[in-house]
């Protein structure tokens, strides 16, 4: 059966070149050649969260002139990896230019009507692309010797010559393959529902031309029904088992004080027996459901498939207050390369569940395990607060992140996470009044000495002080969050040392 | 109760302006202005809800403007006290205190002239907690209260009152009137008693104004005053952003006429965000890179990073740093209910708020 | 060539330009009155080569400011007089003095310029002598003013019918949106109008004795300068031109025509932008909390660690100080310095402006685009009527705008027109530039 073949795919830099889009003018060309299987022309941002990888999406008149649908278009042509979107000609198009150019996609404009350009470049398309005779048997020994979800699906498109394969799960595509569907016929098939998560359905979209009928298409889908379901299952366990020693790590995490005593010495071993590599270096992710979301089993095992997509041998363990996984990383990779790995793969059915993803700095060793799952936790969690369904990653955000936030064990954690050296001092009551004092008196060193009723020279010494600990105070930017933090660092120990608590009580729990 | 001052009066304003930058302030000012010199010849009176007997008569008092600026055609002053007379006279009993229509702006701060005119007290509730464009936006129509009878009262003295069950319906109503009363009308709507204001009204809002003025108005580090005026709201800072480019021009209407900034496009100081902030009258929408951040009802105000000062939208330009917070909104309009009547569906936009996942 | 005088009382100070090149300057002190002082000037820079000046260009702010404004009876035209006094509009305290007779007359239009109720012409018609007894000087505020002028017109009309020789100034001559910020400037323009009339006389006469051929103008606060006769009708527009004028100078001196211009001085540091050498303008001057001026003028602001960046548009930073030894506040480095009186050169070079600001009701965009070309039209013909060149006069600024909430037919077109043939035509010989001291 002749299958498309890869050698004579498009791509976007030869349709401009002397294809269907040489007639467009490229607003920002992305860093990347990429690939074209599919065009679509979209009037509602619904649609383009449907669009397969490697689509060129194309915004109808009506949402293409101009303002915030086209942001939040390029948003989602970006989540679904499209190749490109083409909006109309706008003399507005400055602001979505940037945006473009932050998320490194194509962006076109089309001084025609877009929906020509559509069919110019359909039609390109459907003759690269061609549909085969299939045969029954051959397939289902096809389908049974793939090993994931995604592979199924993908060996079902291509045997049913195009078809958009989709397996959902209450509207969030868990898996998908084929280019977008054009109108041509859809079939459905519920799956047989299995342990608790919920209700599951295989759906194929032909493409309009396509010769299949949909008893055809349904005798396809019912063959492979059943390795789907087994390699699912076999999927989930290995997750569960994998991810116990990830678990075990976030009760060292959930031990961590707010004065950053990290680990004791025995955690080491006990990390390291649990399969955790002091020669490596790790980066921690978290994701975060919203705090009114009821907890359920399902949606563990949704995650998890969603998980595949970013990190198939990381499991992801189900923790308090959401999921965590702890990768390996290399050291030469760019610490922004996982956020922005997990933002293209999963995060817009990440939006859709309200979930966000927060991604940790990156360290080596294991010592710091549990304040990288908080790095990552607090990540998420501000994500959950400013802009649900986005990557957040600490190391952006750093002492920034408190200013999402409204409760004290919050931002003491922030506090624990971004200022280990003034933590850790003796002498941090008095740096931390010193620090307040001199932010209140608009960094008036007289006013600040005054205030605190000592010389001047005393305070300078003090800043030299403050500044030895880790605390900047000459960048515009870090002065809100470090007063939020401040301020309430200077109440929890008033209160920690007028009352005494229990060190245990200390503990910082983000919930 | 409280017996406001002319300091009290002047954070009031501020607060009223923090809650509604888009508008501009010019005639909250001007009220501000005109309470203060009246305070000597009378009381302004803050009451709290459960200081009103469950049986007392309330009644919201509002500016409803269409194509006019109040400032353009100052009010002669009357035209409140007119306003209550006729639902006294409508349903044949005496009003006990005032609230205004929304906790914000101009219909925030004018009952306190009504209410030093009149020596009635103002309740410190209101049926927004925020400003929104239409009268049938309130928690008291989320709560079956009714909304008429409605007065109504023009500039040149003219007056009606209409029995309306509609809200939306009422809303028509009083719009196509108001057109032809100059511009704006004063009205008085939602009468209700004392237990409907308490059981779906929004209390401590006036207050809330009050203490946001006097953060504001403090001579403070910005930083101090972020820092307590996110203890007080509950807000955050969506980022400090520098302005891109600012976009006036019409999408969505027939006519393509032009309107005032349709939107502004930041650049976050720190992360780069590409930051868009979408305007339709009101701020309505929120976009961290193409995300959605915030979507109405959510209220954004926009300070200027170096004074902490409210930019209103009019004195947006280009290149200038801005601290974009956001404050939620009442609880009541994150229900399914609120966000119907008031989330993004309502102004037009096919989007699920981000706060709302049901 | 071109004369700039900067006239005070009892001083005067004038530069003569031949293009862009400052040939003489002149200043006169300590005379006995604004006149002798002007005439001194002139004389001064008359010997010097007067049968070349063709523009005399006078900058009257500091006169304007400085003279006792006269009484002014103020009529407020709407359809109900305010209740109490706490709704009377407030005049801001520099004119609060001089209404010294307030009156209202049942009238005005809404924005649509529909009538809200029928002008009380008759009772007015009763009145009018006393009402403008002992009063030379009329303004007259009504509400809608903005779309319609007729109610204030038949006012005036009624007020000339019973004494020909009162000033009279209305609120349709100033945009503003609010009825305060537009009663303040017609009240404010109306008490200065006997001071304007009498420049624009005094100066003509003396232009003309000493420079037959010049054509004497005033330099307005946008930078740009008008024919010496409007001072008399609307000498609002004069009272606050030197921003302007020193942005229009330091442009020329610097040779950046288009760019922000950041001036440090001993007291501030301000910043202005130019667009073709002319100031970019705001239609309001701001009093914090009192009523604003609707006169169009340079948009100039105080220069903060925060000021905005504006990454593609060049900037000159020019150092004023006298003193230069410390360095410039906000770590700025100065790119230019002149110890020449910038405001001057400025004032000799205006060019010939004029601005379009109304309300238009339109009802589709073909509507749009034609109020927007009959406003740049009109814009246009008003310069080239008062001398700029039909050839050269452009569109500096066309803006139209709504309000918020507003009514959706209803735009507000504002237009700037400017004459742009370079400044002074005859260029002079390098020999003949020198420095005159009277």
């Amino acid at each position: 059966m002749p299958s498309p073949s890869k050698a004579i795919r498009l791509d976007v830099a030869g349709v401009v070149a002397h294809g269907a889009l040489s007639t467009v003018t490229m607003l920002y060309a992305a860093s990347t050649n990429a690939v074209i299987d599919g065009v679509v022309i979209v009037s509602d941002l619904e649609t383009i969260k449907r669009v397969p990888p490697n689509t060129v999406v194309v915004l109808s008149t009506h949402v293409g002139s101009g303002g915030w649908q086209v942001s939040a278009a390029l948003r989602h042509a970006w989540e679904r990896r499209a190749s490109a979107v083409i909006i109309a000609q706008s003399t507005y198009a400055e602001s979505v230019i940037s945006l473009a150019e932050r998320l490194d996609i194509n962006l076109m404009a089309a001084e025609q009507d877009p929906s020509i350009i559509a069919l110019a470049l359909a039609a390109e398309i459907g003759a690269v692309k061609s549909l085969a005779e299939v045969d029954l048997a051959q397939f289902a020994r096809a389908v049974t010797k793939e090993t994931t979800v995604t592979t199924i699906l993908k060996t079902i498109s291509i045997r049913l010559g195009g078809f958009r394969l989709t397996l959902e799960h209450d509207g969030i595509v868990l898996a998908a393959a084929g280019p977008a569907a054009d109108g041509g016929p859809t079939v459905q098939l519920e799956l047989p529902s299995a342990a608790n998560w919920g209700q599951l359905k295989l759906s194929a979209s032909g493409p309009k031309t396509t010769e299949l009928n949909a008893l055809d298409v349904r005798t396809y889908l019912e063959v492979a029904v059943p390795s789907i379901q087994s390699v699912w299952m076999a999927g989930e366990i290995n997750d569960s088992a994998a991810s116990a020693p990830t678990l075990a790590l976030t009760d060292v995490s959930d031990c961590l004080q707010v004065d950053a005593q990290l680990a004791d010495k025995a955690r080491p071993n006990l990390l390291a027996k649990l399969g955790w590599h002091s020669e490596h270096s790790y980066q921690a992710v978290w994701i975060a459901h919203p705090a009114h979301q009821q907890h359920s089993m399902g949606r563990t095992a949704i995650l998890r498939l969603l998980w595949r997509k970013v990190a198939a041998r990381r499991p992801l363990a189900e923790v308090r207050g959401g999921w965590l996984s702890l990768i390996p990383v290399d050291e030469s990779e760019d610490p922004g390369q996982l956020p922005s790995r997990i933002g293209e793969k999963v995060s817009s059915s990440l939006a859709e569940l309200g979930f966000s993803v927060g991604t940790s700095m990156r360290q080596s060793g294991v010592n710091n395990l549990p304040a990288l799952a908080q790095q990552a936790r607090v990540a998420a969690d501000y994500g959950i607060r400013i802009a649900p369904g986005t990557v957040t990653s600490f190391g952006d955000l750093g002492m920034g992140a408190v200013t999402a936030y409204m409760d004290d064990a919050a931002i003491s954690l922030v506090a624990g996470l971004t200022l280990p050296a003034l933590m850790a001092a003796p002498d941090r009551e008095q740096i931390i009044r010193d620090t307040l004092a001199f932010l209140e008196h608009q960094n008036s060193m007289t006013l600040a000495a005054k205030a605190l009723n000592i010389h001047r020279n005393t305070l300078q010494q003090r800043i030299n002080r403050i500044r030895d600990v880790g605390i900047i105070l000459d960048e515009p930017e870090q002065i809100l969050p470090l007063h939020l933090i401040l301020t309430v660092l200077k109440r929890t120990l008033q209160g920690s040392t007028t009352e005494q608590k229990d060190p245990h009580n200390g503990t910082i729990h983000l919930t | 109760m409280r017996t406001l001052n002319s300091e009290d009066v002047r954070h009031f304003s501020k607060g009223a302006n923090f809650l509604a930058c888009h508008i501009d302030p010019a005639a909250v000012f001007a009220y501000e202005e005109m309470i203060v010199q009246a305070l000597p010849t009378g009381d302004v009176r803050l009451i709290n809800i459960d200081e009103l007997d469950p049986n007392d008569l309330v009644v919201a008092l509002g500016f409803v403007t269409q194509g006019l600026a109040i400032a353009d055609m100052p009010p002669v002053g009357d035209e409140f006290v007119r306003c209550i007379q006729a639902i006294e006279q409508r349903l044949g009993r005496k009003v006990s205190a005032l609230y205004s229509l929304a906790a914000g702006n101009i219909n925030g701060i004018l009952p306190l002239m009504t209410g030093l005119q009149t020596g009635l007290p103002i309740v410190d509730s209101d049926p927004m907690g925020r400003v929104l464009p239409l009268i049938s936006q309130t928690t008291l129509t989320l709560g079956g209260v009714r909304i008429s009878p409605i007065a109504v009262t023009g500039v040149t003295g003219e007056h009606s009152t209409l029995d309306v069950e509609d809200p939306q319906r009422a809303e028509t109503l009083v719009r196509s009137l108001v057109i032809e009363l100059g511009g704006w009308a004063a009205t008085a709507m939602y009468p209700c008693t004392g237990q409907q204001l308490a059981e779906h009204g929004i209390h401590g809002t006036m207050t809330r104004m009050i203490k946001i003025g006097e953060i504001l108005g403090a001579e403070e580090p910005v930083e101090s005053k972020y820092v307590q005026l996110m203890r007080l709201l509950n807000a955050t800072r969506v980022a400090r952003a520098r302005v891109k480019h600012m976009e006036s021009f019409s999408r969505d209407k027939a006519l393509g006429l032009p309107t005032q900034t349709t939107s502004l496009t930041l650049v976050a100081e720190q992360t780069g965000q590409i930051i868009r902030l979408e305007i339709g009258n009101e701020i309505l929408l929120v976009l961290v890179d193409g995300a959605v951040a915030a979507a109405v009802p959510d209220i954004i105000t926009l300070l200027s990073a170096d004074l902490g000062q409210v930019v209103n939208l009019d004195d947006v330009r280009v290149g200038q740093l801005i601290d974009i917070f956001l404050t939620p909104a009442a609880p009541i309009w994150y229900t399914e209910a609120g966000l119907n009547l008031a989330g993004p569906p309502a102004f037009g936009l096919q989007l699920q708020h981000p706060r709302c996942h049901a | 060539m071109r004369i700039g005088l900067r006239v005070e009382d009892g001083a005067c100070q004038g530069v003569m330009m031949a293009g862009q090149t400052k040939v003489a300057e002149v200043s006169t002190r300590d005379a006995a009155s604004l006149s002798d002082a002007a005439e001194q000037t002139l004389n001064a820079l008359s010997t010097t080569m007067g049968a070349n000046v063709g523009e005399i260009i006078v900058d009257v702010g500091r006169v304007l400011s400085s003279r006792p404004l006269s009484n002014v009876a103020v009529i407020r035209i709407s359809p109900r007089p305010p209740a109490d006094v706490f709704h009377t509009s407030k005049l801001p305290r520099i004119v609060e003095g001089i209404a010294t007779r307030i009156m209202h007359v049942r009238g005005g239009h809404d924005i649509r310029a529909h009538e809200l109720a029928k002008l009380d012409l008759a009772t007015f018609e009763r009145n009018v002598a006393s009402l403008v007894q002992g009063h030379r000087n009329v303004a007259i505020t009504a509400l809608g003013a903005n779309s319609t002028d007729e109610h204030e017109a038949r006012i005036a009309d009624a007020i000339l019918a019973h004494d020909s020789d009162v000033r009279i100034s209305i609120s349709h001559d100033f945009f503003a949106n609010a009825f305060r910020d537009r009663d303040f400037t017609t009240t404010l323009n109306s008490a200065l109008m006997e001071t304007g009339e009498y420049l624009a006389v005094c100066l003509e006469q003396l232009g003309h004795r000493y420079f037959p051929g010049a054509k004497v103008s005033f330099v307005k606060n946008d930078g740009g300068r008008a024919s010496i006769s409007h001072l008399a009708v609307r000498p609002v527009h004069a009272l606050h031109p030197e921003p302007a004028s020193q942005l229009v100078g330091l442009a020329l001196l610097s040779g950046q025509a288009d760019g922000e211009i950041i001036v440090g001085s001993e007291h501030s540091v301000r910043a202005g932008t130019t667009r073709d050498g002319l100031p970019t303008s705001t239609s309001l001057l701001r009093n914090v909390y009192e009523a604003s001026l609707a006169t169009n003028a340079a948009a100039i602001e105080k220069y903060t660690a925060y000021h905005p960046v504006q990454p593609l548009t060049p900037t000159t930073v020019v150092d004023l100080r006298l003193d230069r030894d410390g360095p410039l506040p906000f770590g700025l480095e100065p790119s230019f310095s002149t110890q020449d009186d910038a405001a001057l050169i400025g004032c000799a070079t205006a060019p010939w402006t004029a601005w379009i600001d109304r309300l238009e009701n339109v009802a589709s965009k073909e509507d749009l685009q034609r109020v927007q070309r009959i406003a740049e039209e009109d814009a246009k013909s008003i310069v080239v009527q008062s001398g700029g060149s039909p050839v050269l006069t452009r569109v500096m600024e066309a803006n139209s705008y709504a309000l918020p909430y507003g009514n959706p037919g209803i735009v507000r077109v504002r237009v700037q027109a400017a004459d742009n043939s370079e400044p002074g035509i005859t260029a002079l010989p390098a020999d003949c530039q020198q420095r005159v001291k009277a």
